[in-house]
């Protein structure tokens, strides 16, 4: 949906002249995210099994890593969301334009306290419960990594960018970057845990480039 | 208790090759810098005789999951005076919702709130409430008499009323209702106060609790225990059926945003053979906590135990008031640094036991 938003958005402001960049990540390893821990003592709660589904999450987001100077972009009308679930964070890894505000849903049976130490963002958003939800600002670009207080395993990666050139890629590999303009740019594949692959790439107008990433 | 150990490290090593082990653990450095305890400095009250120390442990967790319904799990201390092992347990789960089955081996208590967080993670002080961690002069010892008990009060000669969370050998089926109803029932080879004992009586240590959760972030429970709670040491003129720990315990916590508050109120009973009335202690404690930054964190323990008179109108020991105050800041996300004040205040002496420590706790 935000995706959509953004590319319908594109089509908008940078116009027919803009260019393409697709390809497909070659991922390495299956798993990103931790299993949800046994609990020893605190039996009694809901446990947190590893949902089946859990393949098909986020597991890159690939995106033009460049300011654009004297450039502004529209926001998304719609607040993207990381979800707690199942003792995880959907998705692992959200992509949002700088001034975005994220929300914070509560979607398990536990308590949750979400929050992060990254330079990038520092919040804690305290223990709240069911069906309710906070939400965080973030106003500076970087990687905000976040976890949740109760539970270890738990972590996921915000990546605020600079411009909305991104999009996130699932177990298939496959991306595409649209409406971008013509220009030289870096083109970065996140993948979590501070693994990150870059490319050069120059793009025209109207061209659609090929690009691969190998884990 | 070293075969359960051993058996369990061996599963542990099958089950690495099955890739089905998670590990983790914590290492925690204490320095203390203590008061000078000059007048009863032969108590285990003290943490220290008079001279400011470091103490470190590492505490390590080896869980597997050996299929969707079976697990088992250690929990283990090294420290300066050898290994302990804290919990190393099989369980079964008897549905896939995980709300009934049953667990056997080492198990840590069922009793109160703290076995969950007595790691240096979640204990916001160093040491643990004042029923866990206050030693009494109620000794393993069957020839105590009135006499004994008196010439060592405040001396904390003896034993704690919970010890450290209970590590007992035993087994435990526990069930949950409707997300909001808890229920444990256990049997154990020893009692809360003596987990390390050598259990000849021929009979078990009961325990139960049940909990109510109304709302999320609520939690309330009432524990049960009863049982003998001495080893007989090869004696066996004493009959260790009249060595009982009898106990009650209402616990309750409330989480919410950055605030948290965990309490308990317990009364605890020992029957020796020598001593003609009961030994019957009340106590409680009361812990508020707020994180009023994401790395920081101010807390405040207040507990006391009330010794109850015996026949001669003297209390068996020293009425004991802790007052615990501790700063803690996140190093990282599992390093956490504490200071910690904690003042100690009896009514018939000062025990002159007061100490400023700070921890430093990493996990990985």
């Amino acid at each position: 949906m935000y995706r959509k938003f953004i590319f319908l958005f594109l089509s908008g402001i940078i116009g027919a002249h803009a260019g393409e960049i697709s390809g497909t990540i070659h991922f390495a390893s299956v798993q990103q995210q931790q299993r949800p821990a046994l609990k020893r003592y605190g039996y009694h709660t809901p446990g947190g099994a590893m949902t089946a589904g859990w393949e098909n999450d986020i597991r890159a987001v690939v995106y033009i890593a460049e300011n654009v100077p004297d450039s502004t972009f529209r926001l998304p009308s719609t607040n993207p969301i990381l979800d707690q679930r199942n003792e995880q964070f959907h998705p692992y890894i959200l992509p949002v334009l700088v001034g975005t505000t994220v929300e914070f849903p509560n979607n398990d049976k536990v308590f949750h306290n979400v929050f992060s130490f990254s330079k990038t963002k520092t919040f804690d958003l305290g223990k709240y419960p069911t069906k309710t939800s906070k939400t965080v600002t973030f106003d500076k670009t970087g990687i905000v990594s976040v976890y949740c207080e109760i539970h270890s395993h738990m972590n996921a990666f915000i990546l605020v960018l600079p411009n909305p050139w991104f999009c996130q890629v699932r177990g298939d590999g496959e991306f595409r970057l649209s409406n971008v303009p013509a220009g030289t740019w870096t083109v970065k594949a996140f993948f979590g845990r501070g693994k990150q692959l870059s490319q050069k790439v120059t793009l025209k107008e109207n061209q659609k480039l090929e690009l691969n990433f190998y884990q | 208790m070293k075969r359960i150990f051993v058996t369990i490290w061996l599963l542990a090593g099958i089950q690495i090759l099955l890739g089905q082990m998670t590990t983790n653990g914590r290492v925690e450095v204490v320095y203390i810098d203590a008061q000078d305890g000059a007048p009863l400095e032969s108590s285990n009250n003290f943490i220290n005789q008079g001279n400011s120390t470091f103490l470190w442990r590492f505490r390590g967790y080896l869980d597997m999951q050996v299929s969707e319904r079976s697990s088992i799990f250690t929990d283990f201390r090294l420290q300066p005076n050898g290994l302990e092992l804290d919990f190393a347990a099989v369980r079964l789960l008897f549905n896939d919702q995980g709300t009934a089955g049953i667990q056997t081996g080492v198990l840590g208590t069922l009793i109160g709130n703290v076995t969950a967080r007595r790691s240096s993670k979640y204990n916001p002080m160093i040491h643990l409430p004042i029923m866990y961690d206050y030693f009494t002069n109620v000794q393993d010892n069957a020839y105590l008499d009135q006499a004994g008990l008196f010439q060592n009060r405040g001396k904390g000669t003896g034993l704690r009323i919970l010890n450290l969370g209970v590590y007992s050998p035993g087994v435990e089926l526990f069930f949950t209702f409707a997300d909001k109803v808890d229920l444990n029932v256990a049997l154990y080879n020893s009692s809360p106060s003596n987990p390390y004992m050598v259990n000849e009586a021929q009979q078990l240590n009961y325990a139960g609790r049940i909990g109510f959760r109304p709302f999320m972030g609520l939690n309330v429970g009432m524990s049960l225990s009863h049982g003998p709670f001495m080893g007989d040491h090869g004696n066996r003129s004493i009959d260790l059926k009249d060595t009982m720990q009898s106990m009650i315990d209402v616990d309750f916590s409330f989480e919410r945003e950055h605030f948290s508050l965990f309490g308990e109120i317990v009364r605890n009973s020992w029957r020796l053979p020598r001593v003609k009335s009961d030994l019957s202690v009340s106590g409680y404690y009361i812990e508020p906590k707020y994180k009023f930054h994401p790395r920081w964190y101010g807390a405040v323990r207040i507990g006391q135990l009330y010794f109850d008179k015996l026949g001669s109108g003297e209390r068996w020991d020293d009425d004991i008031f802790r007052t615990e105050f501790s700063i803690g800041y996140y190093v990282e996300r599992e390093t956490l640094a504490k200071l910690v004040f904690q003042r100690n205040r009896t009514d018939r002496i000062d025990p002159e036991d007061d100490y400023v420590a700070l921890q430093l706790s990493a996990g990985f």
